[in-house]
C-alpha cells in the first residue's frame, strides 16, 4: 500500500501564500489608483495662430508706407481677422482691407472700420 | 492523495492571513510610488505649460518684429524682439485718442453763367393756365437784368473737411459692455472761426465749436453690436462713402447724390441732431444700421428750430436765404435711417433708405418765377384755387397793408405798389400754404476691389417727395441719380487715378425759384457731372491732390461743384447782395443751367 503522502507546514504554508497572493494581489492590481484630477492643459493650435495673426497684421500696418494705423485695432478668432477703428480715407480703408483679408486665414475678414467723415455745408 | 494535517492546515491559513494582511501594506506603498509619478508628471505638465506659454510670446514678438509676409502665418522665425514701453503709457493712451484731419485747397473755379439771360415768360393768347402744359402755352414776354457780379473764373482758398475730434471707451465695471463716446468739430484751416454765415446761407453752427462733428456716447459689446446717441451722419451716408473717392473735393458724388434740389445742402446726406443709432456686428459678411432722428418740433408744421438745436431741421436758421423767419425752406419732424450691406473679399453691396417726415417747403412759394405760380397769385385771396395752394393769411400778416385787395382789412400802406395782382415791386409774394410732405430717399450701390488695384464703384438713388397732385407741378426733390467711379493704384499704391460721373435725372416739376426760370424746359432738366483727381501719397499721413470737374446743368437745374464736403462752393448764386431777412427777396440769386468747371489742388493731412 502506497504510503500516503503528506503536505508539511512549509508546503501548506506556500500553498496559502499562493492563494492568498493569487486573490489579494490580483484585485488590487485590477483596480486603478483613484484618479486624481489633473490642471487642464490645452494647447489649441487655433489660438496660438490668431495671436500670431494678429500680430502679423499689426506689424504689417505698421509696415505699410501708407497707413496711419495708430486708430486701428485688429483682433482675430479662428482665423478671421477682424480691424476696426479709424480710417482716413477710402483709399485707406481699400488698402487696410485688402492687408487684413491677405493675413486672414479664413475665407473672410470683418471690415469695421469708419472714414472719418468730413462737413457737409448748406447753403 | 494528500492530506493536510491540522498543523499543515493552519500553517497554511496563518501564511494566507499574513499575505493578505501584508499585502495592503504593499499596496498602499505602490499607490504612493504612483502618486509620486504622478506629482512629477505633473509638475513637468506644468513647466511644459510655462514653456509653452513662454513659446507664445516668442512667436509674438517674433512675428511683430519680422518683416510682413504675405503668406499664412506659421511659426515665426527670428528671435523675439521687446518693444520698447512708451515712457508714460497713460500719457500715450490718451493722446491716441485724438484723430482729424487738415486740408487745404487752391481753386481755380467758374459759376460758368456769365452769358445766362433771363426773360419774363408768360402764357400765350388764349392758354389756360394750369400746370404741365407744353413749351408752346408760353410766351417770352422780354428779357430780365443777367446775373450780377463776378460769376466767371475765381481763384480761391478753401478748407475741406477739416476737423478733429476725440474717441475712446471705457470698460463698465467687471462686465464686457463698454461705455464709448466721441466729440469732434470742423474748423476752417485758412480763416477765423465763427459763425457759418455766407453770403448764401445763415447759420447758427460755430465752425470750431465742440459738437460740430459726429459727436455721441454710446455702448457696445462684441457680437452685439452698437448703441450711440447723439449728433451724427446717418446710416444713409455713412453706407456709402467709401464709393466717393473724390470725398470732400469738387466733384464728389454729393453734389448730386443725396442732394434732392441742387444747391448746397444735401438733404440726405447731412449730419442730424437728437440720433439714436444702432449698428450690428458683422453677420457672416452683413451688417446693418437703424437710426431715428428725434423731430423734437413743436409747431406742427416744423417752423422753428427743433427743441436743443441751433438751426432749422435740414440746416440754416430760420429764415435764411432772405425768407420768412420760419423753417418753411426744408424743415423736417422726425427722421429715420438704414441701411444693409455685404461684404466678401473685394465685394461690397449695399442698400439704404431714409426717410425725413413732414418737410416744409412753404417758401418755395416766395418769388416763384414760374407762370403757373404767377397765375395763382393773381387770382387773388378770394379765388377758392389760389387760397386752397397759397398762405394768404400769412402774407397779409406780413404785408397786408401793402396789398389792400388782396387783405382787404388792412389799412393801406404808402410803400411797395402792387405791380400784379399778389406781387410787389420788391418781389413778394405769398408762401404755400400747405407744402409738407415727407421726403424718402433709396439707394443701392456695388463696389468691387480688384487686386491689380483697380475699384470700380456703381450706385442708383431714387427721391421722392410725396405731395398731392395739386402741388406736384411744382416738386422738385423727386428724381433718380446714378453714380459711377474708378479709382485706379499706381506705384504700389503711392499714386491713385479717379475718374468719376454722376447723372442727375429730371425731376417731376420746378419751383421756380432761379431769377432764368423757362417753364418750356421744366420737369426735363437733368444734370451731368465729370470729375478727375490725381491723388499721391507723400507718406502715411500727407497726400497730395490735383482734382478738375464740371458740371453741366440743363435750363433750369442748378447742381454745383462742391456741395457735400468742399469748404468754398462755386455754385448757381450770382452776386446779388442786399441780405434783407423780411419780405423783399434781393439776396444771392439762383441761375439755372449754369456751367462750372474748376480745378483744385491742395493737401490732406491725417493724424
Amino acid at each position: 500500500m502506497p504510503k500516503r503522502q503528506r503536505i508539511g507546514p512549509p508546503p501548506a504554508a506556500m500553498l496559502g501564500v499562493a492563494l492568498a497572493a493569487m486573490a489579494a494581489p490580483g484585485h488590487a492590481a485590477d483596480r486603478p489608483p483613484e484618479a486624481k484630477p489633473l490642471a487642464e492643459v490645452v494647447v489649441s493650435a487655433s489660438r496660438q495662430n490668431d495671436v500670431v495673426i494678429t500680430a502679423r497684421v499689426e506689424r504689417a500696418l505698421a509696415d505699410d508706407p501708407y497707413i496711419y494705423a495708430e486708430h486701428i485695432t485688429v483682433s482675430t478668432f479662428n482665423g478671421v481677422v477682424t480691424c476696426e477703428g479709424i480710417v482716413g480715407d477710402v483709399f485707406e480703408l481699400f488698402r487696410v482691407l485688402r492687408l487684413c483679408r491677405k493675413f486672414s486665414t479664413s475665407k473672410r475678414m470683418i471690415n469695421a472700420l469708419e472714414i472719418n467723415a468730413v462737413l457737409p455745408d448748406g447753403g | 492523495m494528500a492530506k493536510f494535517k491540522p498543523i499543515g492546515l493552519l500553517a497554511a491559513l496563518l501564511a494566507a492571513l499574513l499575505v493578505v494582511g501584508v499585502w495592503p501594506s504593499r499596496s498602499i506603498a505602490a499607490q504612493d510610488q504612483t502618486n509620486e509619478q504622478i506629482r512629477a508628471l505633473q509638475q513637468r505638465l506644468d513647466e511644459l505649460s510655462k514653456q509653452i506659454d513662454e513659446l507664445r510670446k516668442q512667436q509674438a514678438a517674433a512675428a511683430k518684429a519680422a518683416p510682413a509676409a504675405p503668406a499664412a502665418p506659421a511659426v515665426a522665425a527670428g528671435p523675439p524682439k521687446k518693444e520698447a514701453p512708451p515712457a508714460e503709457p497713460a500719457f500715450d493712451k490718451f493722446m491716441k485718442g485724438f484723430f482729424g484731419t487738415l486740408d487745404v485747397s487752391v481753386d481755380y473755379t467758374t459759376k460758368g453763367m456769365s452769358d445766362e439771360q433771363a426773360f419774363h415768360w408768360g402764357y400765350a393768347p388764349g392758354v389756360v393756365p394750369a400746370p404741365g402744359l407744353g413749351p408752346s402755352a408760353y410766351v417770352n414776354n422780354g428779357p430780365k437784368v443777367g446775373p450780377i457780379g463776378r460769376v466767371g473764373w475765381l481763384g480761391a482758398m478753401s478748407t475741406n473737411g477739416s476737423n478733429i475730434g476725440y474717441r475712446g471707451t471705457h470698460k463698465i465695471g467687471t462686465s464686457d459692455i463698454d461705455f464709448i463716446y466721441q466729440v469732434s468739430t470742423a474748423f476752417s484751416v485758412d480763416a477765423a472761426p465763427g459763425l457759418q454765415n455766407t453770403w448764401t446761407k445763415q447759420s447758427n453752427t460755430v465752425l470750431g465749436a465742440i459738437g460740430l462733428g459726429d459727436t455721441f456716447i454710446g455702448f457696445q459689446k462684441k457680437g452685439w453690436g452698437r448703441l450711440r446717441f447723439g449728433e451724427m451722419y446717418m446710416p444713409y451716408k455713412t453706407a456709402t462713402d467709401r464709393l466717393n473717392p473724390f470725398a470732400g473735393e469738387l466733384g464728389n458724388y454729393s453734389v448730386v447724390m443725396g442732394n434732392s434740389g441742387g444747391d448746397n445742402r444735401i438733404e440726405f446726406g447731412t449730419r442730424i441732431d437728437h440720433v439714436v443709432t444702432y449698428s450690428s456686428p458683422d453677420l457672416s459678411g452683413f451688417s446693418f444700421d437703424v437710426a431715428y432722428g428725434f423731430g423734437q418740433q413743436i409747431t406742427r408744421d416744423n417752423t422753428t428750430s427743433p427743441l436743443g438745436s441751433p438751426d432749422c431741421s435740414g440746416a440754416n436758421v430760420a429764415g435764411s436765404g432772405n425768407l420768412l423767419l420760419n423753417c418753411d425752406d426744408g424743415a423736417w419732424d422726425d427722421s429715420y435711417s438704414v441701411d444693409f450691406k455685404f461684404e466678401r473679399g473685394g465685394l461690397y453691396l449695399v442698400g439704404a433708405y431714409e426717410m425725413h417726415k413732414r418737410v416744409n417747403r412753404n417758401s418755395d412759394g416766395i418769388g416763384s418765377n414760374d407762370p403757373y405760380y404767377g397765375y395763382l397769385a393773381g387770382l387773388g385771396s378770394g379765388n377758392a384755387l389760389s387760397a386752397s395752394i397759397l398762405d394768404w393769411g400769412t402774407y397779409c400778416t406780413l404785408v397786408g397793408s401793402q396789398d389792400p385787395g388782396n387783405c382787404p382789412g388792412a389799412a393801406p400802406g404808402t410803400a411797395g405798389l402792387g405791380v400784379a395782382p399778389g406781387f410787389f415791386a420788391d418781389g413778394g409774394s405769398p408762401p404755400y400754404l400747405n407744402d409738407i410732405a415727407d421726403e424718402w430717399a433709396a439707394k443701392i450701390g456695388i463696389q468691387y476691389r480688384f487686386d491689380f488695384g483697380l475699384t470700380v464703384n456703381a450706385m442708383w438713388e431714387e427721391m421722392k417727395r410725396k405731395l398731392p397732385t395739386i402741388l406736384m407741378w411744382q416738386n422738385e426733390r423727386q428724381r433718380t441719380g446714378d453714380w459711377l467711379a474708378l479709382s485706379q493704384e499706381f506705384n504700389g499704391g503711392a499714386d491713385l487715378i479717379s475718374i468719376g460721373w454722376a447723372h442727375a435725372g429730371a425731376t417731376v416739376g420746378d419751383p421756380g425759384g432761379q431769377h432764368n426760370f423757362d417753364p418750356t424746359k421744366s420737369g426735363q432738366d437733368q444734370a451731368n457731372m465729370y470729375t478727375i483727381s490725381w491723388h499721391h501719397k507723400l507718406d502715411k499721413q500727407l497726400t497730395w491732390y490735383l482734382d478738375a470737374a464740371e458740371t453741366v446743368n440743363d435750363g433750369n437745374v442748378h447742381y454745383d461743384i462742391g456741395a457735400g464736403g468742399h469748404g468754398i462752393k462755386t455754385d448757381c448764386h450770382d452776386g446779388t447782395h442786399n441780405m434783407v431777412i423780411d419780405y423783399s427777396s434781393f439776396g444771392p440769386t439762383t441761375w439755372g443751367g449754369c456751367h462750372e468747371i474748376g480745378v483744385s489742388t491742395g493737401v490732406n493731412f491725417k493724424f
